[in-house]
């Protein structure tokens, strides 16, 4: 990864000071600070490290803490692919994937295999991912008890203590009240048996194949300024009673595209038809599927 | 002293003089979306009106729009007819919902793409690259546009969950007009909410995002109304004005009978300040979703820092325009389950 | 009638096949505590011929001083007082939100409960639990469920699995006579006499060795409070537990304690058989509170 020196002399920074962007847009101090976020992170699986957002020419909301993520840790050789919700196509994700290629000169793809880096809103590609691959989620809610726990000082004294109650209370409220938990997606989970994270807003689906997955996964919150990482091999799983296990999403079709029954599927209008059909969310996976069936 | 009645190279001189004086800028900056606010907060449809008033002002938004409320009250008022979905041309439509909608997404000009880069190698001009204000102007003279009443709304997709019931009590008056007294029906309430300022209408409606599990833009539309008036003796609806407008509706996660359904929110506002419509409609979506058990908003100093940190409570509210159908698909999935229960 | 498997796990301190009488559950020694500077002369300044609590000298407040006193297993202690005579900051003390400046509590196989400091959100979870005066000044959640109120205890100390936590919890609730249909409203819609057997249902779910009750009945209605001293009865004479109750309501220590202690000024002023306290009252102080308790 090539980085310029920081300039010893007020006359290098004068000259430094003319280029409109550093390396991969980030300053190098940035970069710095969001690495160590990031080892400080990975050494702590599924806790939230602070570290100094800063503003992105992407607003807030839209994912700035995951593009700081990749930002800070891609170089000249990587292979970038974004997604949002899937899909390699969304306004946003063509954006970002644009500025990370364009800022850190580096190649782009919408090839899941292909990539080295992969950035997601809200999804992990159907397609298992190998341990030199590196997976960076955009988060907009780091905190799991944001809603159990009236603000973030109590909630930081619970991570602290390692004392969940107020999450096991309002999973066994839902469970006694509605046969089931309320998530539908961004179901919290258990790190390495301990730590409570929330995975962001990743479907029950996804949130069952977090498991010792053999790539790191970082998981980037812009707007409110943390950072969570998991190892590899780190047991993740998702808060839920012994003898009341997680159910995954179960779509009642197959996917209209390529015929899949074990993808993640979303209900869409298909053109001609009276209700609604399914597609599998991941764009790049359903179309490899039809590729390869042709 | 020199006068004149015609315009001539001296008044020029004078003029720019003037301007320069009072620290205007002799270059145009486009300043299309801020009449747009500004029109929309003062329930006034004129944008040189708002020019006129930004100018006045020099550039104090809230004391523009309080000019042209006050210029707007000394017009002569004529009732215009209830504007028919056939009458709206649509120009943008898109939904967070579903990838695929009856009718098409229509991105448009999406202003997600205008970059937020500050470029200072062009000087500020009055020609914008294009927005969808620009846009709009141009729909209602082109005849195949699609209308509002001619494409099947998003909302109707939505099944297999319980919806909050939809509360129907009337239609609404003009605040401009009447006092009204709280409790307000629903569509008096909206037509309040109509002309809020849009600073406040984005931070409630953050607020509200961030106490949310689930909160899904169903449909955006930006569309071209043409605004008809009875003619004074014919008494037949004649066009005599389009208006941009911004279209917009939301659901949040809500308990229906003890289950998880949805709240449908509604939204509109003048012009194409996409932000206020997303704001007002999620504002509605609360307003029915709580019912009686209320949720106290307390106000500590994390939220009141929450809620005025401009650019994450706008970024946020305006992140429902990304695509949410894998969450949506989720949250329909758990509530179908419990549904069958 | 008590179902066994509502009370499970209480074998630990029913009384064994010793023919000597089992010491005390709960030992209080010596249990003081001030606000304020504090001189030397706070003691002496202080009590009964003093007539007040305040020391003069220093302007603090000798809240208790040297309260000792013994709770047995399926015993239940009377703390009497007026407001200011101290009782409040007994009762947090036992409770382990204060720590005393001077005094020792053995409860159980548990000694030193004051010193150990680290535990204490442990210790009040499993071993000291306390009734307050309604649910809200207890801290349960008000729009949860009244069985999720009631499986909060057992959620904090690590049960993880659903079927026998529900069992559980549902099972107590009616015992103490929740209908089943209204185990899962929300706590919230239910009457103060019903909220306050929900935080009993709490306090028992998992029995602690000492339960506290800190003026149970206040604010309920009379006959509503008639009721609840039933249930509270029915549950101390069964549970292995030590109760102490804190009350200004003579009527309901009467009902309840087997012995009585009098507070005065944050002194004991008198301690005995509640019976003989309350027919034949020694103390001045003592003497007023039972000719002026409503009959």
């Amino acid at each position: 990864m090539s980085t310029p020196n920081q300039p010893q002399t007020v006359a290098g920074l004068a000259a430094a000071h003319g280029k409109p962007e550093a390396y991969a847009y980030l300053d190098e101090d940035t970069k710095r600070n969001v690495r160590r976020a990031i080892l400080k992170a990975l050494a702590i699986p599924g806790w939230q490290v602070p570290f100094a957002s800063r503003e992105m020419p992407v607003a807030r909301g839209w994912g700035s803490g995951g593009l700081q993520v990749t930002l800070s840790v891609v170089g000249p050789t990587d292979i970038v692919k974004v997604i949002d919700q899937g899909d390699d196509f969304s306004v946003n994700a063509v954006g970002m994937r644009n500025l990370i290629s364009a800022s850190a000169q580096c190649e782009a793809t919408t090839s899941t295999p292909a990539a080295t880096i992969i950035q997601s809103r809200h999804r992990i590609p159907d397609t298992d991912l190998r341990a030199d691959q590196l997976l960076v989620l955009q988060v907009p809610h780091p905190e799991p008890l944001r809603r159990v726990v009236p603000d973030d000082v109590a909630a930081l004294a619970c991570h602290a203590e390692r004392d969940y109650t107020p999450a096991w209370l309002d999973l066994y409220d839902a469970q006694a009240r509605l046969g089931g938990p309320r998530t539908g997606a961004d179901h919290p989970v258990l790190v390495a048996g301990a730590r409570l994270m929330s995975p962001s807003p990743i479907p029950r689906h996804d949130v069952m194949r977090l498991n010792q997955r053999a790539h790191p996964i970082l998981l980037g919150a812009g707007r409110r300024a943390r950072l969570t990482a998991l190892p590899p091999y780190t047991s993740v799983e998702p808060l839920a009673f012994d003898d009341r296990p997680l159910e995954p999403e179960r779509p009642d079709g197959p996917c209209h595209r390529c015929g899949s029954s074990t993808s993640y599927r979303v209900p869409t209008d298909g053109a001609g038809v009276a209700a609604l059909v399914w597609c599998c969310s991941d764009v790049d996976a359903c179309g490899a599927r039809v590729g390869a069936a042709e | 002293m020199y006068a004149s009645m015609h315009e001539n190279t001296a008044l020029d001189a004078a003029r720019t003089l003037v301007r320069a004086a009072t620290g205007h800028q002799a270059g145009g900056v486009s300043t299309l979306m801020l009449e747009q606010q500004v029109c929309a907060e003062a329930g006034l449809w004129e944008t040189a009106a708002a020019r006129r008033a930004l100018d006045q002002s020099h550039g104090d938004t809230p004391h523009a729009v309080s000019m042209l409320r006050v210029w707007a009250a000394t017009q002569p008022h004529v009732h215009a007819v209830t504007v028919a979905p056939d009458d709206v041309a649509v120009v943008r439509r898109l939904s967070s919902a579903y990838p695929e909608i009856p009718g098409g997404q229509w991105l448009g000009f999406s202003p997600d793409l205008a970059p937020r880069q500050l470029n200072w190698s062009q000087a500020p001009s009055v020609e914008e690259v294009g927005s969808t204000a620009d846009a709009t102007a141009t729909a209602a003279t082109v005849s195949d546009a699609p209308t509002r009443g001619g494409v099947p709304r998003v909302r109707d997709l939505i099944n297999g969950v319980s919806m909050v019931p939809q509360p129907d009590d009337g239609a609404g008056e003009d605040p401009a007009h009447t006092v009204l007294v709280p409790p307000f029906t629903r569509a008096c309430r909206l037509g309040l909410l109509a002309r809020g300022e849009t600073g406040a209408l984005v931070a409630l409606a953050a607020l509200i995002l961030g106490r949310r599990q689930e909160a899904v833009l169903v449909e955006l539309t930006v569309g071209v109304a043409r605004i008809r008036i009875p003619h004074p003796r014919t008494e037949a609806p004649c066009a005599v004005v389009d208006v941009p407008i911004t279209e917009v509706e939301v659901v949040l996660d809500a308990d229906v009978d003890g289950k998880p359904g949805l709240a449908m929110g509604w939204g509109a506002s003048m012009g194409t300040v996409e932000r206020r419509g997303i704001s007002l409609a999620l504002l509605d979506a609360a307003m029915q979703a709580d019912g009686e058990l209320r949720e106290q908003l307390v106000l500590d100093e994390q939220t009141i820092i929450a809620a005025t940190d401009g650019s994450a409570t706008n970024g946020f509210v305006e992140h429902l325009r990304l695509p949410h159908y894998a969450g949506f698909a989720a949250y329909l999935a758990q509530a179908a389950v419990k549904q069958a229960r | 009638m008590m179902t066994a498997n509502a009370f499970d796990g209480l074998a630990d301190w029913t009384d064994g096949e010793s023919l000597l009488p089992p010491p005390p559950l709960v030992s209080v020694r010596g249990v003081s505590h001030r606000f304020g500077p504090g001189c030397d002369r706070c003691v002496e300044l202080t009590g009964e011929e003093a007539g007040t609590n305040r020391c003069h000298a220093c302007g603090s407040v000798v809240a208790v001083h040297d309260a000792s006193f013994e709770v047995g297993s399926r015993e239940v202690l009377g703390v009497v007082g007026e407001s200011g005579s101290g009782k409040t900051t007994l009762l947090r003390c036992l409770h382990l939100d204060l720590v005393p400046d001077a005094g020792s509590m053995v409860v159980g196989q548990q000694e030193n409960m004051f010193q150990a400091t680290a535990a204490h959100r442990e210790l009040r979870r499993s071993t000291v639990v306390m009734v307050h005066q309604n649910a809200l000044a207890a801290g349960l959640y008000p729009r949860l469920a009244a069985e999720s109120n009631v499986a909060e205890r057992l959620l904090g100390g690590g049960a993880r699995a659903f079927t026998g936590i529900h069992a559980r919890a549902t099972d107590l609730l009616s015992e103490l006579g929740l209908q089943p249909e209204r185990h899962t409203d929300a706590l919230m819609t239910f009457s103060g006499g019903m909220q306050q057997r929900v935080q009993l249902a709490r306090a028992l779910v998992d029995p602690p060795q000492l339960l506290l009750l800190d003026e149970p009945t206040t604010g309920l209605d009379p006959s509503v409070q008639a009721d609840l001293l039933d249930v509270v009865q029915r549950v101390t004479e069964t549970l292995g537990s030590a109760t102490v109750i804190v009350s200004h309501d003579l009527a309901v220590v009467r009902i309840l304690a087997s012995r009585i202690v009098v507070l005065h000024h944050g002194r004991i002023v008198e301690q005995g058989v509640s019976e003989q306290i309350l027919e034949d009252p020694q103390h001045p102080y003592t003497q007023l509170l039972v000719s002026s308790r409503l009959t």
